[in-house]
């Protein structure tokens, strides 16, 4: 063999070893890198059938598989992206603008200065002012019914880059038949009096004020500029009940030392190595802080009803000094509770005794967002207030089944579907023409006062509210609950029916067991710790170096328990 | 299946060439065979049988045409091998337009139309139509012997490189490498960076400018300034050649890996200075089949001079129909003869006269009006669009592109026309035919490996589009 003949041997060799490594990373991906991020589809790799191969599904899913899953996929997307946004300034996603000198943009942030958002949600201008006005009177409606619980519900507009920054927009026609949802609903709050925060107004005053951009050049979300924001409705919260809620107290100027995601949220979305470097100008800074507070400072209960820019709040504040309890239903669909958003089912949480809970319910949204009407809550709320779970859980139902039946009558016959799917889908039909009409499905919610059982109900979750806020009372039902062996709110329920049939109250008793109930609840005890391994182990040490009998030694670590527990009842 | 597809980039490919190098040379065609089967039936599983059926009624056929002695017979094998190959052609390709277009006439006279189930058209059979015919007449004529092994023939018709959309190969140009080929490894790179040559081409150049062709050519066609119609069908100009001649390179290079040559189907065509030229330079195999099986037997130049005007017209008019059975590609063939005619009538000493450079625009400028019937399907429309063309109205024209259009489109045209210049001949010649040294060796397959992984990305992110050619 020639010299020629081996290098070109070995070049065919190298080339197909070079396919075959797409081919193994393909299947087995010992290569790791990170995500591209965006939506993707999760397509399995499908299983060769005759049928699946001669009807072509196979074809289709094994195309679609590898779409998503060939090796080295990350990193040649990524590589392609960088070639179209270094020479053409493209991305290749669809809901990113890219503006001026760098800067990205949420399409539908430009797409709301525009003018041209409104026609994603309403048909035409006409229509979305009804939509708008009927939205503000049921707002109207819940806080003025909720004011009368001692709950304020309010509303906080984040900041909205475009509008904040328009210079960096790129150039784009102006629809003038549209109308603005945020000014709009800006303009009716004044109108009626509803208590709201423009955060975008706000930013617009002041972005000439400080030296640094208010929102991330290459992020959609405020960064360390949310401080200004919850110190804004921290003053309009207590102004709105007379409380002294913490307050912020500004120091200097730094640049970030806590870089956060949101910086670059969009860029990540365009799956490049790099977007190059940013002009120092438009450098991430933050505002030094410490929250001020004092033994009259008032730590309220807020429910958010918000979107994605609460999500900064939390990282960049400790919201643990300013509430003393926080939930956050996500585009009200899912549900975030405490400091460490710790993820409910939204489905499965009481909607109603979550509200009435509260001390403030805000609905937080960014300009663009607004045009979603409350995500559907306000709505939702007023049912929950008026109308009987079973009720509404009835009336849900037979509007899916009507709509499912209209949609079925229209299949042929043979439609193979996935009935639960289908359902789920012509579920979530129904809720969006229920929360578009509520009046239309209970008639309930048109009138002034709150039909007698509903109004039991929420008196009964203001009376618990009002133990959960009293910490004594609140720590003696608890452990009372631990005692008997019983759950909080089953104490608790037990509590308010003392309050309305004028019995003596668990708050002012002292827990005295007799001997029947003590050894119930010792034997109880005594079950418990030898179902545990650990404290039984434990015990029998103890026993050992005692000279006790197992037995003994039990028992007398549940007269300890039982012990502590009464005392910490009557404490 | 599609070259461009992740399925045979990534998994048929590698796994045809490892089987294929690693198997004995004696075993190469039936791996070889059996993947192409694989390659066919995985787009059209429905077909394959149709495909083998029709190969093994015509390799007997053109077997007892050759052995019999007697001259009719020997006719009659010969006429039932064209009738079953192009009987299946007009059957699957051009049944829906006759049942359709006879309905239109049956129900204008009021008549009952005729009720029919509408026939799938199976993948490339205009193009293994073409070769099985090639191989019939041929072997009647006795330009080459039949083949010996049915396995040998069905691999000559359903050959994965070029299967589906050419290039159309006579067998007598394959035949000495389906019985016997040389395996040339420096061949074999060669073809490697060609195949990647027609990948880029088609997924670089040609998908990048389909989408604002298409985008544009989706909408309403009477709002069209003259600006966005001209720039449009200079894209789709590109984006046929690239499409079509990409796939070219890569059956081509293919071939080439797996030591087969098939004949160049294209070659500059856009710096032709004449329709006649232009065909001589576009879908070259086309045209060699269409000269040696239609325009010769009807008579070709040796008969009057109306007479070879009537055979050329009528020998583009059937090339337009074998694109597609649309009116569109009857107007399209029709509208070449007529300036092949022209051409022959004269146009041509207008050409000689007024030189190289000016007859290459105004040859460029028929054959992108020619396009036009060749995109537009509907009649009506494509008038309206050339009339946009020349209403010389270029009032929104900055707006309706983005920067990768133009600039890949830019890139495209000096491909194009390129070779009108010796230094672009040179380059040209360069990358296609030269045999590299070493270093340049290294290089050129770091291009290539590098283009390879761009084509992927760019493939994946953009997301995948069909040969424009595998439609015919």
């Amino acid at each position: 063999m020639n010299k020629d003949r081996v290098f070109h041997t070995i070049l065919f060799i190298l080339t197909i070893l070079f396919f075959l490594m797409i081919l193994i990373q393909t299947v087995w991906h010992p290569f790791e890198y990170d995500k591209l991020r965006g939506i993707t589809d999760d397509v399995e790799f499908p299983s060769l059938t005759f049928d699946s191969l001669y009807d072509g599904s196979y074809q289709r899913q094994l195309d679609a598989y590898l779409s998503q899953n060939y090796g080295f996929r990350e990193p040649s997307i990524r590589f392609y992206n960088q070639y179209i946004w270094d020479f053409y300034g493209k991305e290749n996603v669809d809901h990113i603008v890219s503006g001026k000198e760098g800067w990205l943009f949420y399409k539908h942030h430009v797409d709301d200065y525009y003018g041209q958002e409104m026609y994603r949600w309403q048909s035409d201008k006409e229509t979305a002012i009804k939509t708008y006005d009927a939205e503000v009177r049921r707002m109207m409606q819940l806080r003025n019914r909720l004011k009368q619980y001692g709950i304020e519900f309010l509303m906080f507009i984040a900041p909205d880059k475009a509008f904040i920054y328009p210079e960096y927009l790129p150039e784009q026609e102006y629809d003038t038949t549209t109308v603005n949802a945020r000014k709009y609903y800006s303009r009716r709050f004044d109108e009626v009096g509803f208590p709201y925060i423009d955060m975008t107004e706000m930013f617009i005053q002041m972005r000439d004020t400080v030296p640094y951009p208010l929102m991330p050049i290459k992020g959609a979300h405020w960064n360390n500029s949310c401080v200004y924001g919850i110190d804004s409705l921290l003053h309009l919260m207590g102004s709105l009940k007379g409380e002294q809620l913490a307050d912020f107290s500004y120091g200097e100027t730094i640049p970030a030392y806590r870089y956060m995601d949101v910086e670059n949220d969009i860029e990540t979305y365009i799956n490049l190595f790099s977007t190059g470097d940013i002009d120092e100008k438009y450098e991430a800074k933050e505002r030094l802080y410490t929250i001020v507070s004092d033994s009259n400072t008032v730590k309220p209960n807020v429910l958010f009803i918000g979107n994605s820019y609460l999500f900064q709040v939390y990282d960049y504040i400790p919201v643990n000094e300013l509430f003393s309890d926080m939930s956050h239903w996500y585009y009200n669909r899912m549900s975030y509770k405490g400091f460490n958003r710790i993820h409910h089912e939204y489905s499965e949480i009481d909607r109603l005794q979550t509200i009435l809970m509260a001390d403030y319910i805000v609905w937080f949204a960014d300009g663009a967002q607004v045009y979603k009407t409350s995500y559907g809550f306000v709505e939702d709320a007023l049912m929950r207030l008026y109308v009987d779970e079973k009720r509404i859980s009835d009336v849900y139902a037979e509007v899916r089944d009507s709509i499912a039946d209209a949609m079925m009558a229209k299949m042929p016959n043979d439609t193979i579907f996935d009935t639960i799917a289908f359902y789920n889908q012509m579920w979530e039909k129904a809720s969006t023409l229920i929360l578009k009409y509520p009046e239309r499905f209970f008639e309930e919610i048109r009138k002034d006062s709150i039909p007698e059982d509903m109004q039991k109900k929420i008196d009964n979750i203001l009376i618990g509210k009002q133990i959960v806020q009293n910490e004594k009372w609140h720590n003696k039902i608890i452990n009372y609950a631990h005692l008997i062996n019983k759950t909080i709110d089953k104490v608790l329920e037990e509590e308010i029916d003392n309050i309305y049939h004028n019995r003596p109250l668990l708050r002012d008793k002292e827990i005295v067991l007799t001997a029947d109930e003590r050894t119930e609840l010792l034997n109880i005890l005594i079950e418990e710790i030898k179902s545990k391994p650990d404290l039984l182990e434990s015990i029998r040490q103890k026993a050992i170096k005692h000279g006790k009998t197992l037995e003994q030694a039990i028992i007398d670590d549940a007269n300890w328990i039982l012990e502590d527990k009464l005392r910490k009842c009557n404490q | 299946m599609v070259f461009s597809s992740n399925i045979f980039l990534i998994f048929f490919l590698p796994i045809f060439l490892i089987f294929y190098f690693a198997s004995p040379k004696s075993w190469r065609n039936v791996v070889l065979l059996l993947f192409s089967l694989v390659f066919y039936a995985y787009g059209a599983p429905d077909f394959i049988a149709l495909l083998v059926g029709s190969c093994v009624a015509n390799f007997y056929l053109v077997k007892l045409m050759h052995h019999s002695s007697n001259q009719l017979a020997k006719k009659l094998y010969c006429a039932a091998a064209i009738i079953i190959s192009l009987g299946l052609l007009i059957y699957y390709k051009y049944a829906n337009f006759f049942i359709e277009n006879i309905n239109v006439l049956l129900s204008a006279c009021g008549a009952h139309t005729i009720t029919f189930a509408k026939v799938l058209l199976p993948i490339g059979i205009s193009f293994f139509t073409f070769q099985s015919i090639t191989y019939v007449i041929d072997t009647y004529r006795g330009n080459n012997y039949p083949m010996k092994r049915l396995h040998d023939y069905v691999l000559y018709i359903m050959m994965f490189p070029q299967l589906i959309a050419g290039p159309i190969v006579r067998y007598c140009d394959i035949e000495q490498e389906i019985r016997e080929r040389k395996y040339d490894i420096s061949e074999a790179m060669q073809g490697f960076y060609r195949f990647i040559i027609g990948l880029s081409k088609k997924i670089l150049i040609s998908d990048v400018i389909g989408i604002q062709v298409d985008a544009v050519l989706s909408g309403d066609i009477a709002m069209l300034d003259s600006g966005t119609a001209w720039i449009t069908i200079i894209g789709y100009t590109m984006q046929l050649y690239f499409d079509f001649s990409g796939y070219s390179d890569m059956a081509i290079g293919l071939g080439k890996i797996m030591g087969f040559h098939f004949p160049e189907n294209f070659d500059n065509p856009y710096n032709s200075s004449s329709i006649t030229e232009f065909w001589r330079r576009w879908h070259i195999t086309l045209g060699s089949f269409m000269r040696n099986y239609l325009y010769i037997p009807l008579g070709g130049n040796r008969c009057s001079k109306s007479r070879m005007y009537f055979n050329l017209w009528i020998v583009f008019l059937l090339s337009g129909f074998w694109h597609g059975a649309n009116w569109n590609f009857l107007i399209w063939g029709a509208y070449h003869g007529i300036w092949l005619v022209l051409e022959r009538m004269g146009l041509k000493n207008f050409y000689d006269k007024i030189g190289k450079i000016p007859s290459v625009i105004i040859t460029f400028l028929i054959v992108m009006i020619g396009w036009v019937f060749f995109r537009i399907e509907n009649f009506s429309e494509a008038i309206t669009f050339i009339s946009k063309m020349f209403a010389f109205d270029f009032g929104t024209l900055s707006s309706c592109y983005d920067s990768q259009f133009i600039t890949t489109l830019a890139v495209a045209l000096v491909f194009s026309f390129m070779c009108l210049l010796p230094f672009g001949k040179k380059i040209q010649n360069f990358v296609f035919y030269t045999n590299y040294s070493k270093s340049q060796h290294i290089v050129v397959w770091l291009i290539a490996l590098f283009l390879l992984f761009f084509n992927l990305g760019s493939l994946n992110a953009v997301g995948f589009s069909p040969f424009i050619y595998f439609r015919f």
